[in-house]
């Protein structure tokens, strides 16, 4: 089944950010790959890097004030290698992106259908009439009730839900094979987060969509996706499934993330919270360990840069991985 | 329960209680009324936290308003230790509100950036008719009693991080030694380890002050964790109201089985029971409110009952209280375990 | 929507009134008189006075205005005071010369204003974005007046290209006409032209750095369909209130203009007429002007309505 090439591939990722203070490096030696039907989650707090990495695969990072290096592999093309007029051409046919706020993430002035016509006609020479039609189909496909009058709304008619829908049914139009969703939920009600996560589910599975799926929520990873990688400053910190990294995480922060979640059977007990040592400046990045200032299994040996171990299922960036026992989302059975 | 309740020696009695509380906007434009509260009654106990959930358009927040004397009461009652806020007006007012404290979501828009750390602190303490003698001492106190340092005192709000200003914002709240805190929404915009440090200080505050928290947020897991009992708002009233324990193992309304079986829950799937949305569609708009039960369109217990008769706020057997007419005979499950 | 609309007409009338009466105080209170000038040189003080009474000038300032009132609503406007010509014929004679103008005018400072806003915008803080500035902020410094001299004296006395004066009626001969329009429009648009491309830049910019635009690239759709389709039209309503500004403006501005260019428009009418004390020329020009700015006005409030489904 993984015979065949992945839908996406990205390789040595970097992304800096060039400000007034010099360049900022904001991603660095991200790699990572998606296949055919997969969701795969992108999981990291704020200043994590996992937007930064989802804008410079689309290309939308501004040109003037940021740099982006490495590969990002989509159907055998390299995005990043593209000019500003190819990468349009292939924006919205053989990747699509959606959005936190869809609120501000649609046009106010356009009906929701030409939006999407507008896509179609953007990618494929059909006439209108045709482009009308497949708007109203595909937003019948995501769920929308009544879709031939509906994509006559304007954005501002419908709710968040729903909104969030037509983005969908706008980025997944021409079928691309690569979805990138940015924290497609965190506005949305907990209700209707999950029908918009059962729907990327259904979707991801029927047309073969490889997913990409930045997070901040491990619940929404662990519902959704099928492997997992953590960000922390930037980088990835461990990658492998979803089930192996909330089972037995082998990385201290994607253990400490886990046990900053509030969970049954522990009313009112004390939460593990990730305090950075007194004394640490948050602005300076060791040359070790990034996580280092933070972690409660810091040891000499840290200081030393850490390269992403290949455990083979599993990479893990900790040079101490095999002499903790990290706990997971669930109590250990003592062996 | 915990801290000065155990003493005795306080008055008996609920601190706050909110009797049939409506709030009500004007629509611009249209000739209406937007009912965002309509009929809400509940109590919170001295030392008690009290959760408050719900989705958009629930009226959670406008309670917290309401309770603060900064939304529109159109009728009910709210008092606070045998004084009616609601009715307050004026000096009156102002001498009443400082026993009621609010930390809302936004940690860096509640703190004017100009103000150093200890300026922001002092600032409802200068307020006062008569400013205590040592403002410094209790300034200095304060910020460690939120878990920062002396040296964060002459620190700008924008050089601290999103948890930290949430602390100083507690701590500004905590200055006038306030009765009840109400926090809005006060860690949804905090990452999850930040998020925590902050519930673990709220926890520590009710603990070791005694002090009554009425904590409102959309997500049930933070609310369940830290809430002594919890109300779950729809639509403007209340679903249900139970304990924090009770609400998620044996949920009584249908729309507290439907959040809890929503939310994602960080677990890894051998251990987790993958069950379909409960639910469809999405909050109708609380301009044009459904009649009877508010959650009917939505209800997949639906009977005719429920749209010709509102169903009340009523106890039911293992001490909750519910609003559905038929909570004695669904069998309704509780988190995913 | 329709009675909105209407509602909003209505509401014009007391603005007309309002600025009637005003204008005709205001001129009533400027020293001169008419009585004067038509007793002509070596008059008596009784001469003078009589022609006074004979023109209603003795009577009260708010006498006169109602009588003026009456007549005016009945879309009598009466006659100059000097000349004798019906002030509505007069009007009527140089007000679409002006009109021609000032539309011509409106046309140089819309398409030379949004190329050059929509140029600046997308390559916001580059050199184009400078030069474009610099440009800009020179043409809204520069008097229409002076701008019309220098056009004169380069394309018309100089390089032969263009007529220096005169005017011809777009319906009588659109070839001549429009060849005469050109540097009176040019003179008369610079400084709208130049605050067009100002402000529609930080509109633009500030949408183009919206998630809505961002939605748009991740799309695919060009980058030239991005920004004249879609930024423009999210830009339409702080446009539009741009342009009604102008064209206010331009029809204070084009009294100036129309002396450079010899032009016979509503601007010359006003002019000689102030000068003469001949208030009631004054009060008509000032009305119908200040009509029209009124309804410039409410056809961009209805334009919002139409350009914003939000607030339809």
């Amino acid at each position: 089944m993984m015979a065949e090439r992945p839908a996406l591939v990205v390789r040595n990722l970097e992304v800096s950010f060039l400000t007034v203070d010099g360049e900022v490096q904001a991603v660095r030696d991200v790699s990572f790959e998606v296949g055919r039907g997969e969701i795969v989650g992108l999981v990291g707090e704020s200043g994590s890097g996992k937007s930064a990495t989802a804008l410079a695969i689309m290309g939308l990072l501004p040109v003037v004030s940021s740099r982006v290096r490495g590969s990002a592999m989509v159907s055998g093309v390299d995005m990043l290698a593209l000019s500003p007029r190819q990468l349009a051409r292939v924006r919205g046919r053989d990747m699509g992106m959606i959005f936190q706020e869809p609120m501000s993430a649609l046009d106010p002035l356009f009906r929701i259908g030409d939006q999407i016509a507008e896509t179609v006609r953007a990618h494929q020479r059909v006439s209108r009439r045709a482009a009308a039609a497949r708007a109203v189909e595909i937003l019948g496909e995501v769920g929308i009730p009544d879709a031939a009058s509906r994509s006559r709304a304007y954005p501002h008619q419908l709710s968040g839900g729903m909104r969030q829908r037509v983005m969908i049914a706008m980025a997944l139009v021409s079928e691309p094979a690569v979805l990138i969703a940015d924290e497609p939920t965190t506005a949305l009600d907990v209700t209707v987060q999950a029908q918009i996560l059962g729907l990327l589910r259904r979707l991801s599975r029927d047309h073969g969509t490889a997913v990409v799926l930045i997070t901040h929520d491990l619940g929404v990873v662990a519902e959704t996706c099928s492997r997992i990688h953590v960000m922390y400053s930037g980088e990835i910190v461990e990658a492998c499934g979803v089930d192996e990294a909330l089972l037995a995480p082998e990385h201290p922060y994607t253990s400490a993330l886990i046990q900053c979640i509030p969970r049954a059977g522990r009313h009112r007990q004390p939460l593990h919270s990730i305090p950075r040592r007194r004394g640490s400046s948050p602005d300076v990045r060791p040359s070790g360990c990034r996580f280092l200032p933070r972690c409660a299994h810091a040891a000499e040996i840290c200081k030393a840069p850490q390269p992403l171990l290949d455990l083979g299922d599993r990479a893990v960036r900790c040079v101490r991985h095999d002499q903790l026992a990290l706990p997971g989302a669930v109590e250990r059975v003592p062996q | 329960m915990t801290g000065l309740l155990q003493d005795g020696a306080m008055p008996a009695g609920p601190l706050l209680s909110v009797d049939a509380l409506c709030v009500q906007f004007d629509l611009p434009g249209a000739k209406a009324t937007l009912k965002a509260v309509d009929g809400v009654s509940f109590e919170i106990g001295r030392g008690e936290i009290f959760g408050l959930i719900g989705e958009s358009g629930s009226g959670k927040s406008s309670v917290a308003r309401a309770i603060m004397r900064l939304a529109p009461i159109a009728a009910g009652a709210i008092t606070l230790a045998g004084t009616r806020l609601d009715q307050l007006q004026g000096r009156e007012l102002r001498r009443h509100r400082r026993r009621v404290q609010m930390v809302f979501q936004d940690s860096s828009d509640s703190l004017d950036p100009r103000m150093t750390v200890r300026q922001a602190i002092a600032e409802p303490l200068r307020m006062q008719d008569a400013p205590p003698a040592d403002a410094g001492g209790l300034v200095a106190s304060l910020i460690q009693r939120v878990g920062l340092d002396e040296s964060h005192l002459d620190r700008k709000p924008h050089t601290l991080s999103g948890g930290q200003k949430q602390r100083v914002n507690i701590a500004r709240a905590l200055a006038l030694s306030p009765e009840l805190l109400v926090c809005d929404e006060a860690v949804s915009a905090l990452d999850v380890s930040v998020q925590a440090g902050i519930i673990n200080l709220l926890l520590s505050l009710q603990q070791e002050l005694g002090i009554s928290v009425l904590f409102i947020s959309h997500d049930l897991g933070v609310v369940a964790h830290l809430a002594d009992r919890v109300g779950v708002m729809y639509l403007g009233r209340l679903a249900e109201v139970a304990s924090a324990e009770a609400l998620t193992s044996r949920p009584r309304h249908p729309y507290t089985e439907a959040l809890l079986a929503a939310e994602p829950e960080p677990r890894p799937s051998t251990h987790r029971a993958a069950r379909p949305p409960l639910i469809a569609g999405e909050v109708p708009s609380a301009a044009n409110p459904p009649s009877g039960c508010r959650f009917r369109t939505r209800c997949r217990y639906v009977r005719e009952r429920c749209a010709a008769e509102q169903p009340p706020l009523r106890p039911v057997d293992g001490g909750g209280l519910v609003a559905c007419h038929f909570a004695e005979e669904l069998v309704l499950e509780g988190r995913r375990a | 929507m329709k009675r909105m609309l209407l509602g909003r007409l209505a509401a014009l009338v007391p603005t007309v009134l309002l600025a009637s009466f005003v204008v005709f105080m205001l001129i009533q209170l400027a020293p001169g008189d008419p009585s004067i000038t038509l007793a002509g040189e070596n008059a008596t003080a009784e001469r003078i006075e009589e022609i006074r009474r004979s023109l209603g000038l003795d009577r009260s300032l708010i006498e006169q205005y109602l009588t003026w009132l009456s007549h005016a609503v009945r879309g009598d406007l009466g006659k100059s005071i000097i000349t004798q010509e019906s002030i509505a014929a007069a009007i009527g004679r140089t007000l679409p010369i002006t009109l021609q103008l000032v539309f011509g005018a409106l046309v140089v400072a819309i398409v030379f204003g949004v190329i050059a806003g929509v140029a600046s915008a997308r390559r916001a803080d580059t050199a184009t974005d400078a030069v474009i500035a610099s440009v800009s902020s020179a043409g809204a410094a520069m008097p229409s007046f002076w701008l019309g001299l220098v056009l004169v004296s380069i394309f018309a006395l100089g390089l032969d290209w263009l007529p220096a004066t005169g005017f011809v009626s777009l319906a009588a001969d659109p070839v001549r006409a429009l060849r005469h329009l050109v540097l009176p429009s040019v003179a008369l648009g610079a400084v709208g032209a130049a605050e067009i491309a100002r402000q529609l830049r930080g509109v633009l910019i500030e949408i183009l750095a919206s998630d809505y635009i961002r939605t748009l690239r991740a799309k695919g759709l060009s980058e030239s369909r991005i920004v004249w389709i879609h930024a423009l039209r999210g830009a339409a309503v702080p446009l539009v209130t741009i342009i009604g500004l102008q064209v206010s403006r331009l029809l204070g501005a084009t009294v100036v203009v129309e002396a450079v260019f010899g032009i016979q428009g509503i601007g010359t009418l006003v002019v000689s007429a102030a000068n003469n004390r001949d208030y009631y020329v004054v009060e008509g020009v000032v009305v119908v002007m200040a009509l029209i700015v009124i309804l410039v006005n409410f056809a961009v409030d209805v334009s919002y309505r139409i350009s914003d489904p939000r607030i339809r």
